[in-house]
């Protein structure tokens, strides 16, 4: 199977290569084929939020054939928003190859195959990115995945209103402030480090990992300008950090 | 001044005053930490109040469909009851009825009323040469310190103790300590003779009812009780999405107000519907027995009905303004009210493009917004405000009205996808 890599270029645009990494290297580990787009129209789902909806559709044709053009049989994604854009917003678009998220795409075949793990005796707190979490729904995948590690200890995001109201982890988890990169770049660092600070730091963890790269991002940057000593990872790279081998 | 010229100095701003500012930081953590919890308790305590605000947002849907309507049966009512009852469709008229009412060199004693933030009023009626005492704690610190509110119900919730201490202890010209029984009994005696010197006393309402006129002010300190019964003249100004058809439904609508607002059970729940008024002697009815003679109800819409009109921005309109949403915004909780212009976080995006600063002035807002999502599920109408600052940007690129950083990003992504090439 050809898995297409998509967001390459936007991972790029955004300084976390290692997302990039850990993409292939787990798509490799899968026995699948990694593959990229020739030309890619780096960060283009993010036109729709920030109010360029009419433009984002109209160049949407565009990004559906560099897709099919590159083979592959399914598009997987590291960022929650291009996740959501093309399942929901863009549904409507016509277009032969599925785009998923990395979550999805770790569960289906991790859990379809016979996965071999490294310990990882670390508390490890899950991030939902807002569009994958609280928007689509997609929340059983990533806790599955984790807790196929042995000794890992999953940690989730409380507040005092979850007995009151049941909200769940995913309906409150913070976000570090992703799009301001764009919309209001020196915000940034200040909204993450304080997530960092507030949410993150008094659930005594080893390590943040989120679902979405563009929160990765922001975490990172968070973590950097405030000196916070927990671990950030991107879900993908604590995976392929833990991955040894799969077999059928 | 240029769209990317407000923008720069609303960065500025954002960043000097909210997120670098250590003591917002600290003052925000005490309350966001204090505020979760006490809400938690609250609806732990009072369960229903979660199916009641479902109730509410039906309510609020069918009252801003018929605002005309209800506005018009509320002023009937009023007058019925004996008040006096106007509509102010501008800022500008509103200025004039409050001319009309007030005069010049009055004492005034104004309780908490983020519609006469709106609109500036207390500045206003200054500066026709009156004297006029904000009576809230918070808002009173606010206008010491000559800034504005930067929360829904806590105007000066960035000020922690020791600041409002040196504040205090300048206005009085003795040593404050910061202690925070020290500081309310301070401005308690302050305020104290105030109430009994003002000619007249303003105030904002939560909730009105169509159908009687009763207006509801819910308060924990007393300040808005003695502000409205003191003064032997009471000027309400609320805005036209307050009314809601009858007692009942403000009954409703004032609970879950005040439940998201933190209080288990406020102090004080106001209602009004008329003057003081007594027919002790002989049933003849007499007005000003010992509260105030007369009574006068504005109603402000000043940009409201546009909203109205809109099928996405009209649930902005359905906003108890109990704040709970501010205290979970991630944003909001470093830079406090300086995420805003006038009115503050997300919601208050929308408010301040229709009735403070325009689209203009609120893009940058437009553009703080992370469209998380984390306010709509704590809101307890569940009011989509991500879909409306989402509209509203949509609306900015249609006016070229976009900050220059998002615009450069947006147009070489479209110049790119137009060559095909990464
Ligand atoms: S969607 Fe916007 S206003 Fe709402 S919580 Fe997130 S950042 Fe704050
Ligand atoms: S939007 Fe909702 S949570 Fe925020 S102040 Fe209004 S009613 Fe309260």
């Amino acid at each position: 199977m050809k898995v297409l890599i998509y967001g390459w270029g936007s991972a790029e645009h955004l300084g976390i290569t290692e997302v990039n990494d850990a993409m292939t290297s787990l798509v490799n580990k899968l026995g699948h084929e990694p593959v990229y787009l020739d030309d890619e129209v780096v960060c283009a789902e993010g036109l729709g939020a920030l109010g360029y909806g009419k433009q984002m559709r109209e160049i949407a044709p565009v990004l559906v054939k560099l897709m099919e053009n590159s083979g592959a049989d399914v598009a997987v994604t590291p960022f929650a928003a291009s996740y959501y854009v093309w399942n929901y917003t863009l549904k409507d678009i016509p277009r032969k190859i599925p785009v998923i998220h990395v979550v999805q795409y770790l569960h289906r075949e991790l859990s379809s195959k016979r996965p071999v793990f490294r310990e990882y005796e670390k508390r490890v707190l899950i991030h939902d990115g807002c569009r994958l979490g609280r928007y689509s729904g997609v929340v059983k995948e990533p806790r599955a995945v984790l807790k196929m590690v042995p000794k890992l200890k999953l940690v989730e995001f409380e507040h005092p209103d979850m007995e009151a109201r049941g909200t769940k982890p995913w309906d409150i988890a913070p976000c570090p402030g992703s799009w301001l990169e764009i919309t209001m770049n020196p915000l940034m660092p200040y909204v993450a480090d304080n997530v960092l600070r507030r949410d993150v730091e008094p659930l005594n963890v080893d390590v943040l990992t989120t679902t979405c790269a563009n929160g990765y991002h922001a975490f990172k940057a968070g973590k950097e300008f405030g000196h916070r000593d927990v671990e950030v990872k991107f879900i993908a790279n604590l995976v392929d950090e833990v991955l040894v081998e799969v077999s059928e | 001044m240029s769209m990317d010229r407000i923008y720069e100095e609303y960065v500025d701003r954002i960043i000097k005053f909210g997120a670098e500012n250590e003591r917002t930081r600290i003052a925000l953590d005490r309350a966001i930490d204090s505020y979760r919890k006490n809400r938690a308790n609250a609806l732990k305590k009072f369960p229903h109040t979660i199916t009641l605000a479902e109730e509410v947002r039906k309510i609020k849907e069918y009252s801003i469909s018929h605002m005309d309507e209800l506005r018009k049966s509320a002023c009937d009512a009023i007058e019925e009851n004996h008040g006096h009852c106007y509509l102010a469709k501008t800022k500008e008229q509103a200025y004039s009825i409050f001319e009309d009412l007030v005069g010049r060199n009055k004492t005034i004693v104004k309780s908490k009323s983020l519609t006469s933030e709106e609109i500036h009023l207390r500045q206003f009626l200054e500066s026709m040469g009156n004297e006029v005492y904000e009576t809230d704690l918070g808002e009173f610190i606010v206008q010491l310190l000559n800034t504005r509110p930067m929360h829904i119900l806590s105007p000066a919730i960035n000020i922690p103790r020791e600041d409002v201490a040196r504040l205090l202890s300048d206005f009085t010209g003795e040593s404050i300590p910061p202690d925070i029984a020290k500081e309310v009994a301070t401005v308690r005696k302050i305020l104290r003779e105030k109430y009994f010197k003002a000619d007249i006393g303003i105030n904002g309402a939560n909730v009105i009812s169509a159908d009687t006129g009763t207006m509801f002010i819910i308060e924990n300190e007393g300040n808005a009780r003695l502000s409205i019964g003191a003064p032997p003249v009471q000027i309400a100004l609320i805005g036209i999405e307050k009314i809601v058809p009858t007692l009942n439904d403000a009954f409703k609508t004032a609970e879950v107000t005040w439940r998201y607002a933190n209080y288990r059970i406020p102090a004080y729940v106001n209602l009004i519907s008329g003057p003081s008024k007594t027919g002790d002697i002989e049933k003849v009815t007499t007005y000003g027995a010992h509260g105030p003679r007369e009574l006068h109800v504005v109603f402000l819409d000043n940009g409201r009905s546009e909203m109205a009109k809109h099928p996405v921005y009209r649930e902005a309109l359905y906003c108890l303004r109990c704040g709970a949403c501010l205290y979970e915004c991630p944003v909001y909780a470093v830079t406090a009210g300086h995420y805003g212009q006038q009115y503050m976080g997300g919601i208050g995006t929308i408010w301040d493009a229709f009735t403070t600063v325009g689209f203009e002035g609120a893009a940058p807002e437009a553009y703080t917004c992370l469209r998380c999502g984390r306010c709509k599920v704590m809101c307890p109408l569940g009011i989509d405000t991500v879909t409306m600052v989402t509209q509203l940007r949509k609306d900015l690129v249609s006016r070229g009205l976009v900050p220059q950083p998002v615009r450069e990003f947006a147009e070489e992504i479209l110049e790119l996808a137009k060559n095909g090439v990464r």
